[in-house]
């Protein structure tokens, strides 16, 4: 692995699931593809997209998806296996810069656990965001933890800081609807000892009471 | 029992066909019964939002204090309310309201409606059996379980009194909790299975079955596409047998379509009262009485249900 994206799971940054207030989150969402150009210009052939899911599971190239269950008019039928929405999220941004190259899949169960074989890419779009408790109108309710905690993750992504991101506290993540941790848990398990040569936090924002960030890193081969 | 067309469309339609057959749904002529009233299913009715709370979404407090609800009781009877629903806890997140400090902001409206309004229908809005009970002693005639079946002794104690029962699919959320990213795969099947499977154990918990309703509880466990969609669906709800009562009033799935606050969504609640109320449903609940009441009455009379009030026009 030789670059890693940082990008929010919110199902809003996807036009059509926005509707009239796409235009809202218009800067959020140019920083995400800004992440996946360069995550695209760093990857050989293929992007692997990894978030978070109810169970450690992988897909294969040539999944489809939609976002029906959101209550988002229904495609044409299509045969082809479908992927969960938070993997959709990242493949939709592969749709939106024209990546052409190869895609796999990976889902991170909540214990951070994960299919191995991610590694064999070069670039992983890891899709995920901080507390949902970020204020009183938040999903989850306000928690007055939440902002440090977050400020924790931002430090993590901007700096490159592996150990940051590897010690998160599982525990206060779940009690502070991170849906985010596990993957980057993961991540930073998997990566070890590997040294971040660069690392950039293009976006850390929180405007519906959830953290959003997006990030880049370049890692040493 | 004769199948209702209204199930055969819908079973055509491939939505929630094995349940539309099951034998305990009540037959689509029966009358509601609540309290002392009747409600006749070609009827529709008007459940008023009476809150005993200091911080619930639209009037933030306007009713808060027994006297101040009290009187809109007395309001919102005058302006044409066949029932009266009267809530101590805002459903949104917020401090804790425990039973007892919900029974005192509830108690004491409950026993003065009753007193005040002999006949008035009241109806409390709560998921918890122990609040239920004491407010059906102090004469409350239904229990609006607006979380969906949380407290499992809830319908056993609204048995005991003989009261009515509102099921409500709240997308099996905690309550007082926010839908954060719920999918549905089926929201109508989904929302009408499960509201179903409420209503055939509430009667298998001694509830009368010709007091419970169904309501999907639009925004609660959804988002707004997914309260649009049962909107859109009011059919297929109606077509289980039981009376439907839908939940609307000001609700953010009204102010997402119109991108307004709660102080401009009348409108559009207005046109969701009707929509639902051609589609089928019995009830709404309604912090606009007077509003909902002219929608409802000129819905029945393009229905055919109801004449005209005045027939004066060309006929002189």
């Amino acid at each position: 692995m030789t670059a890693v994206g940082f990008v929010p799971s919110a199902p809003l940054l996807v036009p059509d699931v926005a509707g009239g207030s796409a235009t809202l989150d218009a800067e959020l969402r140019e920083s995400c593809r800004e992440v996946v150009r360069r995550l695209a210009s760093a990857a050989d052939d293929a992007i692997t997209v990894v978030a978070p899911l109810s169970a450690a599971t992988t897909w294969t190239a040539g999944a489809t998806w939609g976002f029906e269950g959101f209550g988002v008019a229904r495609r044409p039928h299509d045969p082809r296996p479908r992927l969960p929405w938070p993997l959709a999220i990242g493949d939709w941004l592969l749709d939106d810069v024209g990546w052409s190259g190869e895609r796999r899949y990976v889902g991170v169960a909540a214990d951070g656990s994960a299919m191995n074989d991610v590694v064999r890419s070069r670039a992983v779009l890891a899709v995920g965001d901080g507390s949902a408790r970020r204020t009183e109108k938040a999903p989850g309710h306000f928690d007055d933890r939440a902002e440090a905690f977050d400020a924790t993750i931002a430090a993590a992504i901007a700096a490159g800081d592996l150990a940051g991101l590897r010690s998160l506290d599982a525990t206060l993540a779940a009690d502070l609807l991170c849906a985010g941790a596990p993957v980057w848990r993961w991540l930073a398990g998997t990566l070890a000892d590997r040294q971040v040569t660069e690392s950039d936090l293009l976006a850390d924002a929180a405007p519906y009471g959830v953290a959003y960030f997006a990030g880049f890193w370049r890692l040493s081969g | 029992m004769a199948v209702p067309s209204r199930v055969r469309r819908a079973a055509v339609a491939g939505q929630c066909v094995k349940r539309l057959y099951h034998a305990d749904v009540p037959s689509a002529t029966d009358p509601l019964r609540w309290g002392g009233r009747e409600f006749g299913r070609n009827g529709l009715a008007v459940m008023a939002i009476v809150n005993a709370t200091p911080d619930s979404f639209y009037d933030r407090g306007r009713t808060w204090g027994t006297a101040a609800a009290l009187d809109r009781v007395s309001e919102v009877l005058d302006e044409g309310a066949d029932v009266v629903d009267i809530g101590g806890i805002k459903a949104a997140p917020g401090g804790d309201v425990g039973a007892a400090e919900e029974l005192e902001r509830v108690l004491p409206v409950v026993e003065g409606a009753r007193a005040r309004h002999p006949d008035v229908v009241i109806s409390v809005d709560t998921w918890r059996a122990e609040v239920a009970d004491v407010v059906c002693r102090a004469g409350a005639d239904v229990i609006n379980d607006a979380w969906g079946g949380v407290d499992k002794a809830l319908t056993e104690t609204v048995a005991r009194h003989g009261a009515g029962y509102v099921c409500t699919h709240a997308g099996r959320q905690t309550p007082r909790t926010r839908p954060h990213r719920v999918w549905y795969d089926d929201i109508v099947g989904e929302t009408t299975t499960y509201l179903v499977g409420l209503a055939e154990g509430a009667v298998a918990a001694g509830v009368r079955r010709d007091g419970i309703v169904i309501d999907p509880a639009h925004d609660f466990g959804k988002n707004s596409r997914h309260s649009l969609q049962l909107t859109r669906h009011t059919d297929v709800l109606v077509a289980t047998g039981w009376p439907v009562l839908m939940a609307m009033s000001r609700k953010d799935f009204v102010g997402e379509v119109l991108d307004l606050p709660p102080d401009d969504r009348l409108e559009g609640t207005l046109a969701a009262t009707a929509v639902a109320a051609w589609l089928g449903a019995l009830m709404f609940r309604t912090h606009d009485v007077t509003a909902t009441r002219r929608v409802l009455s000129t819905v029945a009379a393009i229905r055919g249900d109801a004449d005209l009030a005045v027939g004066r026009r060309g006929l002189a």
